[in-house]
């Protein structure tokens, strides 16, 4: 494959750059590959999160889709141009603006950009401006008041800046630090783009690593042929599930995952095969070059279908000990249902039912990895390096203390980086065939794949009080969605009833939980694990009690 | 209604939940005041609604995911001839400030300033085990273990001073950087102080851990949902509903959240008014699509994650039940708060126009054919 190569000769941050680039690279890749700026950030390659916003010619461009070679001759301003610290930069740490920090670049270069025409903006323009910009963490309130701020102090004299607050000791309250207002020790760096997160590090001579994922959600792998795309140049190593077929999971009841499929697919977009080679680009051509034969077997997507009576063949996994695919039923019951029933004047009974959800954390998944004499590093955007550690060591059969594990700034979790995951194992794995680090980074697309998010849920909850508004009893038969493999679905189980026992006193309290499996991307832990979605049947049953028994829901 | 029937502080639920402190009611009043509820609802303009609902969670799993006798946390304080304190643990921090969290009760417990104390996290070789930022665990656990370690390097500086000036423990403090005592007498800044404490041993290293108590029953699944502590909350939303097309919007929440104590209120704030914000997104616009297990939206256009323009301004209250084992009296503020943002909005959509709609999310297609059925029912 021939690919021309053209000059790009662009100014980044007054600094005079010439590039030798192909046409399909987008001005972040540059950015970010080619200059080593990496606080801009690619959270998306969509233009849909802001993330990558950079100045062109002093108007605000989202770099991740934008074809670099169209701004030949142009000047460029990054985040790392922004010197040394903006007083807008200043009030995103002072206000609280940054959490997890993948989002501040692009948020600070679209505020800069907005407050260039508009310097005495409303909030609602504020909000207006950066309603491009997507931030999980904050719910936006800080970063507003932080531009908010920033206007305010612009239009005062210099002489009369802020008062700080003090953190001393006036000796009437013991605690000196504790309880007061802290931004957090590396904003700074993050509100400068300057925090490394996992795709940021420096690595010498990396290889990409991208996947071939099934096209199908339920199939027997008959055969995989690596043969073509092992011969494309600067394709370094190809490997498939039989490399690896030690089963992992977070929980140790549900070891039920490989680091790709092995004998079948379970979900559309399970990993096949793996390819590491010089470039991202060299690495997602050879994936279209490997050929998979499958036989199609019968899919299930609904509660419904997995609950019901199939043959032992039909199942999602072989392990379960009933011919359904369901995967755990949890069930616990106190007092009487009968008591409570009987005491009860009010009763309220409702059918729930929600839709997975993903966490949306701004940045998708990345991991790279390394060996050498002490054995293997793998820096991952996780939030369980201690669990990874251990997965790693057992998929990868090496022994625990030849295994390290580096979180680098983690841009947003929210659950959906709390399990060990495959692309993780397989760049491990992948770094020892070859002896060189290996990289990874998902698309945005990839991270919904992933998913390991809420559970879609069914629920029917009743609940009854007597005449003074009192509860008596609650009842919930909930139903849960688990997607291809386990994850954390057993605890899920468990919590989508027990966390019924409270804020309100009840004495008769019953709840079966079935999570089952289906031919959907798994789903895990999110903010508010398994107990979200009760609660809000819940709620609504109180609202309803109130309003039968004509009480304030308060 | 919620009032008669929240659990006290200090009990145990129904599945042996030990409850320790509780502010749910503080929580409750708090955005009903805030809201002028009492004087509002029932009094608003057509289209529009006011909905209340609670929240409670678990402030870390009181139990492993893997059963071992290890602590849930374990924390190292190094202490060398530089003056530097170096804090190492695994607690992952993911954006929610756990490094910071760190520095300030080290910080705190030494009377040392934080820019001595440097927090090195989160890398499996270098830092002893944390199990990781899930089920809200890490302020309460990390938190206690930072200040057990603390505690115990104190003890060692005040005792390294005792002997080498011949004093007793009790009459020396170390406070602003500085070991004094009662007397006057000793007054020694932070480099002397350390020369004192590192020498002959050279540089010096103590640990604090976590373990939770044990707690609850002795049924089968009676660990699940265990936790030294709980927190507590409720959110108040505000709707507009227009009353032809079922559109919606959330105008204000008013949200208060009983996090025990709020080591760094900054970050609590940012905690609260994010989980309000990612529970709003379940509630009007979030799910996942698929079609044969293809997933239909796996994209930030098609999967809605509420925008600023979308989010309304949050009125944010921290409650402080000061829990008697939590750190300072600090329980979890990054997870439970969501739980009443969902149902709050559904409650509100439903004093608005009558209509409940129990599948989420409330997208405006299902107010709207609510709002005709009950039209229709009337008619």
């Amino acid at each position: 494959m021939v690919v021309i190569m053209h000059t790009l000769n662009l100014t980044i941050n007054n600094k005079p750059y010439h590039f030798l680039i192909s046409g399909t690279e987008s001005l972040a890749q540059v950015i970010r590959q080619k200059a080593d700026l990496t606080g801009t950030k690619i959270g998306c390659e969509q233009g849909t999160c802001g993330a990558c916003t950079v100045l062109v010619n002093e108007k605000a461009v989202l770099s991740c889709i934008s074809p670099a070679i169209r701004y030949n001759n142009s000047s460029v301003t990054t985040i790392e141009g922004i010197a040394p610290l903006h007083k807008l930069q200043e009030q995103f740490v002072k206000q609280g603006a940054v959490q997890c920090g993948f989002c501040t670049p692009g948020m600070v270069m679209t505020a800069l950009d907005f407050l260039k025409n508009n310097s005495n903006p409303t909030s609602h323009e504020i909000r207006e401006a950066l309603s491009g910009n997507v931030c999980r963490c904050t719910g936006y309130q800080k970063i507003v008041h932080a531009i908010e701020e920033y206007v305010k102090q612009n239009k005062i004299p210099e002489t009369s800046a802020t008062t700080f607050k003090s953190n001393g000791n006036d000796n009437k309250n013991l605690l000196s630090i504790v309880g007061t207002r802290q931004p957090y020790l590396e904003a700074e760096q993050k509100v400068t783009g300057k925090a490394d997160f996992a795709d940021d590090i420096p690595i010498k001579n990396p290889l990409y690593c991208r996947f071939l994922r099934s096209p199908h959600p339920h199939a027997k792998i008959i055969s995989i042929d690596i043969s073509e795309a092992e011969k494309m140049e600067g394709v370094k190593c190809i490997i498939t599930g039989k490399e690896l077929p030690v089963t992992f999971g977070v929980l140790p009841v549900s070891q039920d995952e490989t680091a790709m499929a092995v004998e079948k697919v379970r979900y559309i977009g399970e990993i096949v095969a793996a390819v590491a080679a010089e470039s991202e680009e060299l690495a997602e051509n050879a994936c279209k070059k490997i050929k998979v034969d499958y036989e199609i077997l019968k899919s299930f997507f609904t509660i419904e279908d997995s609950l019901k009576e199939i043959n032992e063949n039909e199942k999602i996994h072989s392990h379960g000990k009933n011919n359904n695919n369901i995967h755990k039923t949890a069930e616990l019951r106190f007092g009487s249902k009968q008591e409570g029933l009987e005491k009860s004047v009010t009763h309220s009974e409702f059918n729930f039912s929600y839709l997975g959800l993903n966490h949306a954390f701004t940045e998708p998944h990345a991991a790279v990895s390394w060996w050498d004499e002490k054995g293997l590093t793998l820096i991952s955007a996780t939030q369980v390096p201690h669990y990874l550690h251990r997965a790693l060591a057992k998929v990868l059969q090496v022994p625990l203390y030849k295994v390290r594990v580096i979180k680098p700034n983690v841009g947003g979790g929210f659950g959906g980086k709390s399990d060990p995951f495959t692309h993780e194992i397989i760049i491990a794995h992948l770094s020892r065939k070859t002896g060189k680090p290996v990289k990874v980074r998902f698309t945005r697309e990839e991270v919904f794949i992933n998913n390991h998010g809420r559970h879609p849920t069914e629920i029917k909850m009743n609940a009854g009080t007597n005449a003074d508004g009192i509860l008596q009893y609650i009842d919930a038969d909930i139903k849960i969605d688990g997607g291809a493999y386990g994850s954390f679905g057993v605890v899920t189980s468990y919590y989508n009833g027990v966390m019924l026992q409270a804020p309100y006193r009840v004495n008769n309290f019953g709840f079966i939980t079935k999570r089952v499996y289906t031919n959907k991307p798994q789903c895990g832990a999110m903010r508010g694990h398994g107990a979200v979605n009760p609660r809000f049947a819940m709620e609504v049953l109180m609202d309803d009690l109130a309003e039968k028994l004509n009480m304030d829901p308060c | 209604m919620r009032f008669k029937n929240f659990i006290p502080s200090f009990t145990t639920t129904v599945g042996q939940y030990r409850i320790t402190s509780n502010g749910v009611r503080e929580s409750l009043e708090k955005v009903m005041v805030q809201s002028k509820w009492k004087e509002r609802r029932g009094k608003l303009p057509v289209g529009h609604g006011l909905g209340v609902a609670c929240g409670f969670f678990i402030s870390g799993s009181a139990l492993p995911i893997i059963w071992n006798e290890y602590p849930q946390t374990s924390v190292h304080i190094k202490l060398d001839f530089d003056g530097r304190v170096l804090v190492t643990s695994g607690a992952s921090d993911i954006g929610q400030g756990s490094d910071t969290m760190i520095a300030m009760v080290a910080s705190e417990i030494l009377g040392i300033s934080m820019e001595k104390i440097t927090v090195v996290a989160a890398d499996t070789l270098l830092t002893p085990v944390d199990l990781g930022s899930y089920s809200s665990r890490v302020t309460f656990m990390v938190g206690n273990a930072v200040k057990m370690a603390a505690e115990n390097l104190k003890e060692k500086i005040l005792q390294a001073v005792s002997i080498r000036k011949n004093i007793e423990i009790s009459e020396i403090h170390l406070y602003q950087d500085s070991v004094t005592s009662n007397d006057g007498k000793v007054n020694l800044n932070w480099q002397e102080t350390v020369d004192i404490t590192t020498a002959g041993v050279g540089a010096i290293s103590v640990t604090g851990k976590y373990i939770s108590p044990k707690l609850g029953g002795n049924f089968k699944g009676s660990g699940a949902g265990l936790s030294p502590s709980y927190s507590f909350g409720a959110v108040i939303a505000e709707v507009k509903v227009d009353n032809v097309t079922g559109q919606y919007e959330v105008l204000h929440l008013w949200g208060a959240h009983d996090c025990g104590k709020a080591i760094n209120p900054l970050a609590v704030e940012g905690q609260l008014e994010g989980s309000w914000h990612m529970g709003m997104g379940q509630a009007i616009s979030e799910g996942l699509r698929y079609y044969k297990g293809l997933i239909l939206n796996p994209n930030y256009l098609d999967y809605p994650v509420p925008t600023s323009l979308d989010t309304p301004e949050m009125s944010t209250n921290i409650i402080e039940s000061n829990d008697p084992e939590g750190p300072f009296g600090a329980k979890e503020c990054g997870e439970g708060a969501l739980l009443p943002a969902i149902p709050a909005i559904a409650n509100a959509i439903y004093n608005a126009t009558g209509v409940r709609v129990n599948e989420l999310p409330i997208t405006a297609d299902k107010v709207y054919f609510g709002m005709r059925n009950k039209n229709n029912k009337k008619q």
